[in-house]
């Protein structure tokens, strides 16, 4: 047995959860500062006298752990009746969102605890998986674990539903189901997205006809985390390696931002992010950037695949710039922000 | 049961083309393995768009109507088998343009499509049916996209009313051709090989003596210093020409959600010429009376216009029975620049020099440099390209 382990065994793990992550990384650190001191007076020199210096923590250990992923219906769910996103809560990042941080996650063989989410990202174009990306915060230390896999999710789907009394592909078919190995992420090129002012949708206005190259969303949140001096003392500490954790968390700030590239910018912009007057009989008072994630295959009867999740974005633009070079078009880009808290 | 090479027929924009030696059709997926940590390869998905290719070797029996396809124009074709099986493509492109003639052989033409609308077997290589044309005539074809399952299964129509607009497979103007497409297909070959373009069609195969080459020198130089200063000598014994596009494709978050077509309607929102269009000659000749260009005059630019460095070349391609009328194919380039010269000579062979040249032609929808017509800067012509609403006056090259 080899003692590195490969990508294929390295599960990645949140709370109980699988990460369909194709890339991943978790950096830990600590806070250690020179501690100088002036520690008595040198009747030689007539001078102050300094410690030996040394390296003390100033906070408790803190690391980052950041993942690429695949959205995938196991994590996100659109209810086709009322179009409600269902985001797992490892991934969920809203105005109402608990600022409670995952007990616990595992990386391979390594455990690491107490995970906020700050950022989830992703980017849609054409002819490419949707690839998103989130960033978490992490307090404590790692602790080495034993490894785990998990088998490749298979089964058998009728008219979209899995059905678990067919157990072989060869039965599945019988049935009328398609037997589906692994996971159905989103695509680049079963999802759209649309842009609209004031209910008016540009890519159908006539006078405006935008078309979506690619879009960029990001939904960060910032924490605040306090500690308490009196808890941090506890003997533990001497015992329990990165026992030093928040006493409180917070969350302090939640915006949303996309980033439009396409055929146009917002003509007549002014310092509210908005298109000042009109623009052909078009009032653009606030942007409305839709995005409609879609699985990659169908396993449904119906002609569309599953809807993951829906993404949206209502504000204002914050900057915008063309670029053209050779053998290219002029491409227009965007950015709507929108805060959320 | 498999076909021999000579049943079945090539159609570019409903004509059959003549003289085919090989054609072969085709297109590339492109997919991309996905892997996740802790399970490992999950599957492939779609990386890339699919886009397909046909290529055509023939030989030129006489005015090639492939060499009329602009370079914007819209093109479709295909294959059809001797039972009516069928290959065809929609929304291609001429790519690529070639042409060699050596002594003792007949010319011969390969051409490259470019097809960014779908290739298939269920896709009639008939030409679309455009609306907006409101000129069929009586016993033009046209087809009609139909899918089943995600497949094509296009139908093919006649015109039995001409000058109609109607929608074929809503008005009486139109009739179907067969409702199966294999027979359909089959039935439209032997009416497009009964056409009088094809039937009544004298062959006319240029000779080495019905070509002729001009080298023109420049706006500046008349023909001294080149190839053609003295003529009757400096035979030439063969060339290739070739014109090629390079075409760049642009693909959009798709809208066929909001239009309500399906995924399989997903195409190219938009493809551009990158221009310049570049062409090349590459010229055999027989040397018996001419100066080759000295290396060294190549660096000093004011050499470039002096009929040597850059010049403007044609070829003309007579019908060998009446060389005194219009020829039949011509192929040129304007401001070529030498790319290379190289004699060779050996014992019981003629010297042989081998010259190249490569001309680049720019859109002739935008303005010539000043500095190249050296005219004043006043507008010639008031022309919108803008495509827009608001006009533009640009000065356009007629």
């Amino acid at each position: 047995m080899s003692a590195f382990t490969s990508f294929r065994n390295c599960l990645i793990e949140l709370g109980a959860t699988q990460i369909f992550a194709t890339s991943a990384n978790l950096s830990i650190e600590t806070s250690l500062q020179r501690d100088v001191r002036i520690e008595s007076y040198s009747e030689d020199t007539a001078g102050a006298l300094i410690n030996e210096p040394r390296l003390v923590p100033t906070a408790g250990v803190k690391g980052t752990l950041n993942f690429d992923f695949v959205i995938a219906s196991e994590h996100f769910d659109v209810d086709p009746v009322d179009g409600k996103n269902s985001i797992h809560k490892i991934f969920q990042l809203n105005k109402g969102m608990s600022p409670e941080l995952e007990k616990v996650g595992r990386i391979g063989n390594y455990r690491f605890f107490n995970a906020g989410i700050k950022s989830l990202s992703f980017e849609m174009r054409p002819f490419s998986l949707i690839k998103a990306r989130a960033e978490y915060e992490i307090f404590g230390s790692v602790v080495e674990v034993q490894t785990k896999s998990l088998p490749v999710q298979s089964g058998c789907y009728v008219n979209g539903a899995l059905d678990d009394s067919h157990q072989s592909e060869t039965a599945c078919n019988a049935a009328g189901g398609v037997w589906r190995y692994g996971i159905n992420p989103a695509e680049g090129l079963k999802s759209f997205g649309t842009v609209t002012a004031n209910g008016i949708n540009l890519a159908t206005q006539e006078n405006y006809d935008i078309q979506l190259i690619s879009a960029n969303y990001s939904i960060v949140a910032k924490r605040k985390y306090n500690y308490s001096i009196r808890a941090n003392e506890h003997p533990i500490n001497q015992f329990v390696p990165g026992a030093i954790m928040p006493y409180r968390v917070s969350l302090s700030e939640v915006e949303v931002n996309c980033n439009i590239s396409s055929n146009k910018i917002i003509p007549n912009m002014n310092e509210s992010g908005y298109l000042q007057n009109s623009f052909e009989s078009l009032n653009l008072r606030e942007l409305e950037i839709q995005l409609s994630l879609f699985e990659a295959r169908n396993f449904s009867t119906g002609s569309e695949s599953g809807n993951l999740a829906n993404f949206s974005c209502i504000g204002n633009v914050t900057s915008q710039n063309l670029e053209v070079s050779d053998g290219s078009y002029l491409v227009g880009s965007f950015n709507v922000m929108q805060v959320l808290k | 049961m498999s076909f021999s090479s000579y049943e079945q027929v090539l159609i570019v924009q409903n004509n059959l083309v003549s003289g085919v030696a090989s054609a072969d059709i085709g297109y590339q997926t492109q997919t991309e393995p996905l892997y996740v940590a802790g399970m490992g390869y999950m599957d492939n998905f779609i990386s890339g768009p699919t886009e397909g290719q046909m290529n055509v070797n023939r030989y030129m029996l006489g005015k090639d109507f492939i060499k009329d396809i602009t370079d914007d124009e819209t093109v479709s074709g295909g294959i059809i088998l001797d039972n009516g099986q069928s290959v065809g493509f929609t929304r291609g492109r001429l790519l690529n343009y070639s042409v060699s003639c050596n002594v003792g052989q007949i010319p011969e033409i390969r051409n490259t499509f470019k097809v960014y609308g779908n290739l298939g077997g269920g896709v009639s290589p008939i030409a679309r049916w455009n609306p907006n044309k409101t000129d069929y005539d009586l016993g033009d074809f046209v087809s009609m996209s139909v899918k089943s399952d995600g497949f094509a299964q296009d139908l093919i129509y006649k015109c039995v009313e001409a000058r109609i607009v109607e929608e074929p497979g809503s008005s009486t103007a139109w009739e179907l051709v067969h409702a199966d497409s294999v027979q359909a297909a089959r039935m439209v070959k032997d009416s497009l090989a009964q056409a009088n373009q094809i039937k009544d069609r004298e062959y006319v195969i240029p000779t080495q003596g019905s070509i002729k080459i001009n080298f023109k020198g420049t706006k500046t130089q008349n023909a001294t210093y080149t190839l053609s200063e003295f003529p009757g000598f400096n035979a030439i014994l063969g060339f290739n020409y070739s014109r090629g596009l390079d075409l760049d494709s642009l693909y959009a978050l798709r809208d066929e959600q909001l239009k309500g077509t399906p995924l399989t309607d997903y195409e190219a929102i938009d493809i551009q010429i990158i221009y310049p269009i570049k062409s090349t000659f590459d010229f055999t000749v027989a040397l018996d009376n001419y100066r080759l260009s000295d290396m060294r005059a190549f660096l000093d630019y004011a050499n470039w216009d002096k009929g040597r460095v850059e010049q403007d070349i044609e070829i003309q391609m007579f019908d060998p029975q009446d060389m005194d009328s219009d020829p039949i194919m011509t192929y040129s380039v304007q401001r070529a620049k030498l790319l290379s010269e190289n004699i060779t000579s050996q014992t019981g062979e003629e010297t042989v020099l081998n010259v190249s040249f490569e001309g680049y032609e720019r859109d002739k929808l935008m303005n010539e440099p000043w500095f190249l017509n050296h005219s004043n800067l006043e507008p010639s012509n008031d022309q919108d390209i803008s495509e827009g609403t608001e006009a533009k006056i640009e000065r356009v090259e007629t």
